[in-house]
């Protein structure tokens, strides 16, 4: 009688925190696109996770999004990211009218040089972070226009005790949405990470 | 989603194309295709009417094979019961001619039978193809519904309604139109019948007719033969006759198929309409199905995500739910508290008790104390006793031994007495001799009694020393025991103090406890009113304030003990203070009952405040909960509590820059509105100065202008007056500075020029002296460098024309003469020395000296002017 071989997977803190980093890249990207945040023509077209998502050509804002997923990357790896925030302000008002936010939760149990047992394979992985991406892209259905010049910010939660790298970073608030609607989307999980995505916007931000 | 459903669609088509090879599968196995058909036969097949969703291999393998030929529409496996109906008059009404068989001899006969099998082969196969096109018609009509990848219960009934019976209206209309088709062959296959049977007949005659031809000689053979020769014409005759009305009607049926053609062309076009409607339909049902899809698939994903919602508040729920027992079990720990405080309250008042029978035992301990004073006094006072005993009996032993030594004397003076008797009785005789020795006798007598007499003394003493020995050791061991006694109750009672002292610390300490749990507990109830604080500290003060009662009533216990114990030696000497003592004693005591009445009523105000404070905790646990549950939500939104977590941000972000263009350009526009702000200020005073000069220049203005441009010069000039004022007002000092450098720039250019130009006049003039030639600059362009040159010897007013000048362009590395009139004057100098000699000057000079050979006296004078000069 044939007997079934379980297939254990393994995934380190190295290859989870590339993961979850590069994910958040794509999605600030499609989140930028979709919602108008910068202008379309400066956006370029890239075959990821089976999916064709648009990612940013402009120097600078790729520059900005480098340096802060860099420092991303280095909390992931020491287990000290709480959530990481991407807020939708009007230039105008500075009202901060949409925002996005990834809850990340961590297994502390990791150690860096250690492989753990994953729960899912890296296929997997990908087909749900696609399937977060699409729904992403698929929020601009029911998220209301924005017909303002719109800015946006990153923000993100770390442990009390984690210490700043250097000037360039400051403690801020957590800028939430006033009488905001709440759509929560898709989570996925690398075993170590795992992160659960929100979105709370301003019913009328045209008001 | 566009994709799952694009795949979705592409499943039910490929469902749909799997179920319709099943279908054919099964239309194939019922009708039991047979593979003994070949190429030819099917070729044969008459023209089939294409139904919707009907393929080409659908309608090419759908025969019969001539076993199954005479099989029903039941048997031919048609479920449709339309169709069943359609099949079944079709197989009535599409009986196969029933002609006249043929002649079973001739091989025209032969080949005609031939012919007629193939014809009923033929119409069998119509007939089989029909009932295929109706079941696969019938297939069609179900693979359209899963081709258009619609669920087999339609949402929308009345579409799907509607759509069978456009199908049921198709079909009919192709049931008609091959109904009509069929009868058309049905007549032409009559037709041809009634043909063969012509042509049999004629046959037949020519066959009898050759017959009777070979039978020519005999005369009734003859006859018969014009008879039937004639029997031949009129059938010839009649068969004309049929021929030209099989034509008409061949016509008629032409046109009825022309006709029918056209009527099946237009079902056709209605079928093609419908079936594009219905295309059309299926599309909007197949994107109503996506829409339905999609909506579905939110509101899936929707409500998946309201559960995770409802799952994540069940959890919340549960945990405020563990939280409030947790409270509960907190608020029952605090009620057994506040029962454990009353139990220690009831302990406290036992301790009361006891603290009141301590003071009982303190005042007994006193009385003791003032016994064992006086029992110490009697101890003393037996002691004395004792040493007074001492000294008895030494005086005993002393009065013993002056007894002993008086016994003795009394002994050694008996027996002197004896001796003396002796000696008496002796000296009696002697008496007379003796006289003097009497008196001596009578004071030794004296002597003796006095002697027992002290020893009769003596002896009473020593009893009653005795007696009072006796007496004073038994009180000394009464005083004793007193003392032992005294000191067994000073040593309880000091024993009795450390458990007070012991149980007041353990009191403090429970005190300290309690404050630090109702301080805890007041941290915890922060949505606490300033009441039910208030409360609490009222309660702790109540509670200190009792503590501090015990504790001031045991102090002065402790001193009335020390006190007690100080005084307890003078009580016995002070009656009256002990006394007084001990009516403060009963004062006391009477203030502790009063004391115990208050705290039991403090006990009772304790109870209700109490139940008050359980009312003000369910408030504030409501008001906790409501707080916890805003505070969860805050935290599901992505607040942060400042005190495990840190929001950070890159200082230098988008929105940051963003911020700051947007505050340079309001900056900016700031500035051009006070520009335009200032501006029109000016204007506004411009025109009010201009309005004060006086209206009449403004009339005079209007009056000579009267025009609108002129205004708009005026206003211009305003314009820039102001805009003078305004926009270089901050640079009239650099202006005026520029206009000053620039009038110099221009003296100083002039006077270049002007020197420049005095010059050149003078070097004109010594060139045209000195070389004989005025030269002139021909074009203003100074790039094209073309010169005029005319000779002095010409006449004045002939010297700039094109008759007595050369002209000459000058280049970089040689000059050209331009061709004059005047140069064909001088063509053979040309020629010699600028063409061949290449020399302008030889030229000119030979030019000079013919004009000065041709006018001496004309050069003379000029020349002797110059000559004169130099």
């Amino acid at each position: 009688m044939p007997v079934a071989q379980k297939t254990k997977h393994a995934i380190t803190l190295k290859g989870s925190t590339k993961t979850v980093s590069e994910f958040f890249y794509y999605a600030v990207n499609s989140i930028l696109y979709q919602r108008g945040i910068y202008p379309s023509e400066s956006f370029s077209f890239e075959q990821k996770y089976g999916l064709t998502v648009l990612v940013t050509s402009d120097e600078k804002l790729k520059a900005y999004l480098i340096k802060i997923l860099e420092q991303v990357k280095q909390w992931l790896s020491d287990l000290v990211i709480e959530k990481l925030v991407l807020v939708i302000r009007r230039v105008s008002t500075q009202e901060v009218v949409e925002r996005w936010q990834f809850d990340i939760k961590c297994d502390k149990s990791a150690k860096s040089d250690e492989p753990m047992v994953a729960e899912k394979d890296e296929k997997q992985v990908k087909k749900d972070i696609a399937d977060v991406i699409r729904q992403i892209v698929a929020s601009v259905t029911f998220l209301p226009a924005l017909d303002f010049q719109c800015s946006f910010e990153l923000l993100i939660y770390c442990d009390k005790n984690t210490e700043l790298p250097s000037g360039e970073w400051a403690d801020t608030g957590p800028q939430l949405v006033s009488n905001s609607v709440e759509v929560k989307l898709k989570s996925f999980t690398t075993s170590i990470h795992k992160v659960d995505s929100l979105v709370a916007y301003k019913l009328n931000p045209n008001e | 989603m566009s994709n799952k459903s694009a795949a979705g669609t592409a499943e039910a088509s490929s469902a749909s194309a799997a179920k319709r090879r099943c279908c054919f599968q099964e239309t194939s196995s019922s009708v039991s295709l047979s593979s003994s058909f070949g190429s030819e036969d099917m070729q044969n097949l008459p023209p089939k009417t294409p139904l919707l969703g009907e393929t080409a291999g659908l309608g090419a393998s759908a025969g019969v094979s001539t076993a199954s030929a005479a099989a029903t529409p039941m048997e031919l496996g048609i479920r449709d019961p339309v169709l069943k109906r359609y099949s079944r008059d079709y197989s009535r009404s599409f009986q196969p001619p029933q002609g006249p068989p043929p002649p079973p001899t001739s091989a025209m006969s032969n080949r005609l039978a031939l012919q007629q099998q193939q014809q009923q082969n033929r119409w069998r196969q119509q007939s089989g193809t029909f009932e295929g096109d109706s079941r696969s018609s019938t297939t069609s009509s179900s693979d359209f519904i899963a081709a258009a990848g619609l669920p087999r219960q339609s949402p929308a009934p009345s579409l799907l309604g509607d759509r069978r019976q456009q199908q049921q209206q198709q079909v009919e209309s192709n049931v008609k139109i091959n109904g009509l088709q069929m009868r058309l062959l049905a007549e032409e296959s009559a037709r041809k019948w009634q043909r063969i049977e012509a042509d049999q007949q004629i046959h037949r005659l020519r066959d009898e007719n050759i017959r009777l031809q070979s039978r020519e000689g005999s005369t009734e053979e003859r006859s018969r033969l014009a008879t039937v020769t004639a029997e031949l014409q009129t059938v010839r005759d009649e068969y004309q006759d049929y021929r030209s009305k099989t034509q008409r009607t061949l016509d008629d049926c032409q046109r009825n198929v022309t006709r029918l053609n056209r009527e099946k062309l237009e079902l056709e076009e209605r079928a093609t309409a419908d079936k594009e409607r219905l295309a059309l339909e299926l599309k909007e049902a197949r994107n109503r199905v996506f829409e339905l899809t999609s909506r579905e698939l939110r509101m899936t994903e929707e409500a998946r995500m309201q559960a995770e919602i409802r799952s994540k508040e069940l959890s919340e729920w549960k945990a405020h739910l563990a939280e409030r027992e947790a409270q509960l079990e907190e608020s029952s720990k605090l009620q057994a508290r506040v029962n454990e405080l009353e139990l220690q309250a009831k302990l406290h008042e036992s301790e009361r008790a006891r603290l009141k029978s301590a003071n009982e035992a303190i005042d007994r301990y006193e009385q003791v104390r003032q016994q064992n004073a006086r029992l110490k006094e009697q101890l003393a006072a037996a002691k004395q006793i004792r040493d007074d005993r001492l000294v008895l009996e030494e005086e005993n032993r002393s009065l013993r031994g002056r007894l002993e030594s008086a016994e003795s004397r009394a002994a050694t003076l008996a027996a002197d007495l004896a001796a003396a008797q002796t000696a008496e009785a002796k000296q009696s005789d002697r008496s007379a001799n003796q006289s003097l020795t009497a008196d001596h006798w009578s004071s030794e007598s004296a002597r003796l009694a006095s002697a027992q007499r002290e020893l009769a003394l003596a002896t009473a003493g020593r009893a009653e020393l005795q007696i009072a020995v006796s007496a004073a050791e038994r009180s000394l061991s009464e005083s004793a025991a007193a003392q032992s006694e005294a000191e067994a109750k000073i040593q309880r009672l000091e024993t009795e103090l450390g458990e007070l002292k012991r149980r007041l610390r353990l009191l403090s300490r429970e005190r300290d406890m309690l404050k630090e749990f109702v301080a805890s507990y007041l941290l915890d109830c922060t949505l606490g009113g300033s009441g039910s604080e208030q409360a609490y500290l009222q309660r702790i003060s109540n509670m200190e304030s009792l503590l501090d009662d015990y504790k001031r009533q045991l102090d002065e216990a402790l001193a009335e003990k020390s006190s007690t114990a100080s005084a307890a030696p003078s009580r016995l000497s002070l009656p009256v203070e002990s006394q007084q003592q001990q009516q403060q004693a009963s004062s006391r005591l009477s203030l502790g009952e009063l004391a115990s009445k208050q705290e039991a009523s403090l006990v009772i105000e304790l109870r209700q405040q109490i139940t008050e404070l359980h009312k003000r905790l369910a408030a504030a646990e409501e008001d906790k909960e409501m707080l916890a549950a805003r505070e969860a939500r805050l935290s599901d939104l992505g607040d942060a509590d400042p005190r495990f977590t840190r929001v950070l941000h890159l200082v230098q972000n988008p929105a940051q820059e963003a911020e700051e263009a947007r505050e340079n350009e309001l900056a900016e526009l700031r500035k051009k509105l006070e520009k335009a702000l200032t501006r029109c200020e000016k204007l506004e005073e411009k025109l009010k100065n201009r309005a004060a000069a006086g209206p009449a220049d403004g009339e005079a203005a209007a009056a000579t202008a009267g025009s609108s441009a002129a205004a708009t010069s005026v206003i211009g000039d305003m314009t820039r007056d102001v805009s003078m004022i305004v926009g270089r007002g901050d640079l009239l000092a650099e202006i005026e500075r520029l206009k000053t450098e620039l009038d110099r720039k221009d003296l100083q250019k002039q006077r270049q020029r002007e020197a420049f130009r005095t010059n050149t006049e003078k070097m004109r003039e010594a060139v045209h002296r000195l070389l004989g030639y005025r030269v002139q600059l021909e074009s203003d362009n100074p790039s094209e460098r073309l010169f005029r040159i005319s000779s002095t010897y010409v006449d004045f007013d002939e010297q700039d024309s094109d008759k007595t000048s050369f002209l000459f362009r000058l280049n970089d590395d040689n000059v050209d003469l331009l061709t004059t009139d005047y140069v064909s004057e001088w063509q053979s100098d040309v020629r010699h020395y600028v063409q061949e000699r290449n020399s302008v000057p030889a030229f000119l000079a030979t030019v000079t000296l013919n004009y000065f050979g041709s006018s001496t006296t004309l050069v003379s004078s000029s020349v002797m002017g110059a000559t004169t000069i130099s």
